[in-house]
Order: C-alpha cells, then structure tokens, then sequence
C-alpha cells in the first residue's frame, strides 16, 4: 500500500517515510510538500482554544489535503493518510482539546458538501477508513530521547545528557548547565535584534520539558541560526530515519502515542511490523482500538 | 445574449500557441514572465490595428520589437485572429525582433467564406474579383467596413470598438481636474476620471444613473472614506460619511490610492458600452480584501447585466479566492503538454479535486500557476 504522510515540521517531512519503511518495508510511504519543499504549517504552535476556534486556517488546511487524497472521485495513488503534528508543551495537559479542533475541521471540511449528501457520504466513508491523525507528544524530538541511538547519528552521543528517567513521551532534563544557560550564549541571535524565527527554543517557559529545546542546547552554537548546530531538515532528519523502533516502544506503558501510530498503521496494512516486541498501551485519545460511538477519522 | 468571441496567437511573444474563447466575468492567472500582460498587449495590438491601424497597434502594444515568440524559425509569421460570431479577422505579420519587415498578410471571412485577401508580402489586396492597392494606414478590413456596405462585419467592429484594457495613470488621476476632452467614458488611462463622473452626475437621466451607482458601489468598498463627491470650480472633492462642512471635502490628491483605482474600476464598468470587452491588469492593486470582494461583486453585477466580457488578471489569492464556484471562468497561462493556453482552471484540475480548497491557497502553494514544470495533480476517475 502507498500512505501519504501530512507532517508539520522539516524532520517528519523527511525523516518520517524512512522510519516507517524501516517498519513496514512491503509498504511505500511518501512525505506531502505543502508548498514545494516544505512541510504544513503546525495548528498546535500556541496554547488551543476548544472547537470551533483552534486556528481553523491551519487545520482546516490540513484536512482538505488528507480529504483531497483520499476523495474516492479522484485517482491519487494513495491507499492512506496520516496527519501528524507535534502536541507542543502548551497543549501536553489538553490532548483532548487538540484532537477536538482537528475532529471538528473534519467535520467542517464534510460540511462543504452539504448540498451533495451521497458525495458527502461517501468522502465521509474515505475520511472514517482511510485518514488518521497523530501526536508526537510533546513533539517528535522526545523521541530521539527514548531511542538514543538516533542522538548518536547527529554526533550528541560524546556530550553527556541528563534526562529524568520515564517515559520520554513525558520529556524532563535534569541538566543543571542547561537550565541555568543565559542568552548571552546566543551571540549571532542578540546581535541580530532578538529575532523570533532565530530565538532558541530553550529561551522559552518550560525548558526543561522540551526536548528539542534541550537537543538545541547540546549543539549549542551561538554563531549558528537559533543558536545551535542542530538542523531539523538534516541532522533531525537523519536521526528519526534511523530510528529504533525496538527501543522507541521496548516498554509497555511508554511512547503511548508513537504506539498507537504503530498499531493504525498495523490495522491499516493489514501486516504486523518488523519488530520483535512492542506491545504496550496506547493513548486512548488516538487510538484505533478506542471505541467511538461516532468515528470522523480511523482513529478520532 | 452576447457574441461568442475567439481569440487566437500564435508566435506572439510568450503566446505560441494561444485560443481563448471568454465570457462573462474571467481571471487569467500565471507565473511571472507567463503572459498575462502579453494578452493584453495582443487585445490593445488587435484593437488598434482595427481602428487606426497597424502603426497605432504596435504603439498600443507597447512597441512592434520582439514580437516573434523565442526560437521560433525567422520565416515563421506571427499570426492573429479574431472570432466573433460567424465573421473571422486574420492577420499575418512577418515580424523580426526589430520590427515588421514587410507589409503583413490579412484575410476576413464570413460564415466561412474568404471576403477579403492580402497576402503578407504583396502591395495588392482582393475584395472577391477585385484587385486593389493597400491602403497607407488603414487594415484591409477596416477600409471594407469604412465603406458602410459589409454590415455583416458588426459583431468584428463590436468587438474591436468597444474594448477597452486599462492601464491607470494615477499622477494624472490625482490630479482632480474635470477639465478633460472627452467626458462620457473613461480614457484607458483614466485622466479623465472626474470629467465623466461629473458629466454623469449632472446628466442622470442621460447617463442612466451611472454616477450614483459608482458612488453607491464606492460606499461598499471603501465604507469609512467616502460618501459623495462634489464638483467646484472644475475640481473634484471627496467627502467622507460624516461630513458637515465645505472643509471636509479632499481634493484626489489626498485620497488613498486605493480609493481612486475603485472610483477608475466602477466607472470603467459602468459606463462601458453593452457586449464591451473590459480588461484590468492586476485588479487588485492598491486595494484592500473588502474593496476587491465589492468590486469583483459589482462587476459580476454589471456583467451579467449589461453582457460584458471582463477580463482580469491576478496574483492576489483574495481575487482567486471570489471564483470559487466560477472555475470555468478561471484561465491558467500554464504550459500544458502541446494544448493551446489558457486553460480553465476546471479542465486543467478536477473539479472533485479543487471542491476541496480555497483557489487562492492552492496558488499560494504553487499548485497552478507557479514557476517550473506543473506538479502532478490527481486525476478525476472515469
């Protein structure tokens, strides 16, 4: 089968299709430019506000992109979507919230069709058995923290790390030097007039819970753009390409969102992946195994 | 109804291969460098050609240099022609890069019947038997109809006539003076903007209530700008909702820029002829979101009223956006795989596809109309 995957951020975009292949490697998976050579533009990036708010712009994009893949009026060579989006520390307390925005935009994406019920219907129909949406909780860079050896390909295995031990999903750094970094680090950023686009992410609240904050710091470079040497669109790239999956999902109540990506995608093909154990809980907010009295999507 | 009009390039500049058959109210939509203006350009060249012949055509085109479409062999002619209902105009011009390098090739039919021949090269044309010298100035077709015999050749004469591409000149818009030559329709340059609105608003019954029809739309589009217009002294002045006093009138000078391309707009629209062809390069320039939806409405309105053929170009979203729903109408100058541009946007993407997204969000993501080859779009099932 050929899965189309609908990603916000320049590792999943490129990253993503090799670390699934690696997975099901009977299977095609292939990243969607939203503008040539960029990923979609996140619904997640600011705290949400419940349906029908929640950036309707960006999700409402979203969808009409996983719908128009899957529109059984049209050929497009795909027997599947996967919408995924990094939940962000300002949601980590409201899954719920961001799954009700992106349910909702789906429902108001059917609504388009209204006035043609048995169209409606059957995009409907592609929508409930073709078209998923997951979370990298709280972005898909906690998981290089729960299968180091992707750290390694982008060179941070000789820098000793601190992260508090569980499940990477719930990232925290014990790093002391990390928490106690001052901007003045970030030379090329301050010269430059504190632009938002070249601020490092670990400026920000909460630092010690993000972990591509922290990857960012462990790189660190303040001569560098966001004051580091890490770059989503290669070194990022590389290491969730190279993903151990094994690792990744090697505890049972760990990575429950990554796991139940891995099980959709199981359902999906209809063939287990290739890996030797990885059964476990999944979050119940994206899993398909979760009963639903009306489903908009597979799996929400 | 109004008469089906065709018109066709070939080695045109960047319009090799171009057929267009337009109606109502239509966006031509491309990359840079993909021939908007070009289109333009062969609708001033033609109209001119017609009117007053070929020497007003190529200043109507913007110069009469680089005319032959790149790489095209040198004996090659560029070759145009107009439809319009069953009368056919073709021209034939042996053309370098430096110019016309003899005397051009013209033929007229009607309902399928040569009229009228000159071969591009000859001093000589043929009116059925008749063999006769060229004339100085004036096409071929154009001394036929002179004649007032070929009545047969109104809907050609229609068509020509009464289009009209407007390329604004602010400064002299700015300027606010009602002292201009001629007051009944808008100049392509739109220097006499305030003699004909204030000829119209001193004559309504004349003009048929245009002036307080462009004021009404006005207020739609610029709702806190303005509110009436006043003529004094040969001057125009613009009062804003609100206005009590002599004072609060600006002359054009102190206006947005903005509110003076819908004052040209709605006046171009409204005071066109009926079955006129209009064409606006990049309506949307200096214009807010709310003043373009207004006025693409207006002119919808006038469209379908008056049976105008209007013709916009655009790289604004906002303006894609308002043909959601009139994708027929939407023409995509797009290389296609040997096909004649343009293309409407609903053949060259399926509708199933396109049901899906904002037009303005698929060209902002380069979907149609972008630089390069076109992506690979889905096709529509059997």
């Amino acid at each position: 089968m050929r899965v189309a995957l609908i990603t916000t951020g320049k590792t999943e975009l490129r990253g993503l299709p090799p670390a699934l292949m690696n997975l099901f490697p009977d299977h095609e998976f292939l990243g969607i430019e939203d503008v040539p050579g960029r990923p979609f533009r996140s619904f997640t990036s600011g705290r949400l506000p419940p349906p029908p708010e929640g950036r309707p712009d960006i999700v409402d994009h979203l969808i009409a992109h996983a719908a128009a893949l899957v529109d059984p009026d049209l050929v497009t060579g795909f027997d599947g979507v996967i919408v995924i989006d990094d939940l962000e520390l300002l949601n980590r307390h409201q899954t719920d919230v961001v799954v009700d925005v992106f349910r909702a935009a789906a429902l108001r994406h059917l609504d388009l069709y209204a006035a043609n019920p048995a169209r409606r219907s059957a995009l409907a129909a592609a929508l409930r058995t073709k078209v998923s949406f997951h979370i990298a909780r709280p972005m898909i860079e906690s998981w290089f923290f729960g299968a180091p050896a992707a750290l390694a390909t982008i060179g941070v295995s000789s820098i000793p790390y601190h992260v508090r031990p569980g499940d990477h999903e719930d990232f925290e750094t014990t790093d002391r030097r990390y928490i106690a970094e001052q901007p003045s680090a970030c030379t090329r950023w301050l010269r430059n007039g504190k632009v938002r686009g070249d601020r490092p992410k670990w400026l920000g609240l909460d630092r010690i819970f993000h972990p591509k904050g922290y990857l960012q710091w462990l790189m660190i470079d303040g001569t560098h753009e966001c004051c580091t040497r890490y770059s989503e669109a290669h070194a990022g790239v590389s290491a969730l390409a190279a993903i151990d999956w094994t690792r990744l999902l090697g505890i049972p109540s760990h990575a429950t969102f990554a796991r139940a990506l891995v099980r959709d995608l199981e359902v999906m093909l209809g063939q287990a992946p290739e890996i030797a154990s990885w059964s476990g809980n999944e979050a119940p907010e994206t899993s398909v195994s979760t009963s639903r009295a009306t489903p908009v999507l597979r799996n929400i | 109804m109004p008469t089906p009009v065709t018109f066709r390039a070939r080695n045109f500049r960047r319009l090799k291969h171009f057929e267009w058959s337009p109606t109502g109210t239509c966006l031509l939509s491309g990359a840079n460098g993909a021939g908007k203006t070009t289109v333009l350009d062969m609708l001033r060249f033609l109209r001119a050609t017609f009117v007053s012949g070929h020497e007003a055509g190529f200043h109507a085109a913007r110069g009469g240099d680089h005319f032959p479409s790149r790489g095209i062999d040198p004996q090659d002619l560029v070759e145009f022609e107009v439809v319009a209902g069953d009368v056919h105009w073709k021209l034939r011009l042996p053309m370098s890069n430096a110019g016309l390098k003899g005397l051009y090739g013209e033929e007229l039919y009607h309902d399928g019947k040569l009229v009228l021949r000159a071969a591009a090269y000859a001093e000589t044309w043929s009116l059925g038997s008749r063999t006769m010298p060229r004339d100085d100035s004036r096409c071929c077709a154009k001394v036929l109809w002179d004649r007032g015999e070929a009545l047969w050749m109104e809907p050609l004469f229609r068509c020509l006539n009464d289009l009209r591409t407007y390329d604004y000149d602010l400064n002299l818009v700015e300027r606010g003076t009602t002292k201009e030559d001629s007051n009944a329709f808008l100049h392509r340059t739109g220097k006499n903007l305030w003699a004909v609105l204030a000829n119209w608003k001193q004559a309504p019954l004349r003009y048929r209530g245009q002036f307080d029809w462009v004021l009404a739309q006005a207020r739609r589009a610029f709702p806190d700008i303005i509110d009436t217009i006043e003529f004094v002294g040969g001057e125009a002045f613009i009062f804003p909702p609100g206005a009590t006093d002599p004072a609060d009138g600006f002359p054009p000078l102190r206006q947005p820029a903005g509110l003076l391309t819908g004052l040209l707009q709605l006046t171009a629209i409204v005071g066109a002829k009926p079955f006129s062809i209009l064409a606006f390069d990049e309506m949307e320039n200096q214009l807010h979101p709310h003043a373009i939806r207004a006025i693409l409405e207006a002119m919808r309105e006038q469209s379908a009223q008056r049976d105008l053929l209007i013709i916009l170009t655009t790289h604004s979203p906002i303006v894609m956006n308002e043909f959601k729903g009139y994708e027929s109408g939407f023409y995509l100058l797009e290389p296609g795989d040997g096909r004649a541009v343009p293309i409407a946007l609903d053949a060259a993407r399926p509708e199933a596809w396109l049901s899906h997204f904002d037009l303005g969000a698929l060209y902002e993501r380069e979907k149609f109309s972008a630089p390069g080859e076109p992506l690979p779009v889905p096709m529509a099932k059997p």
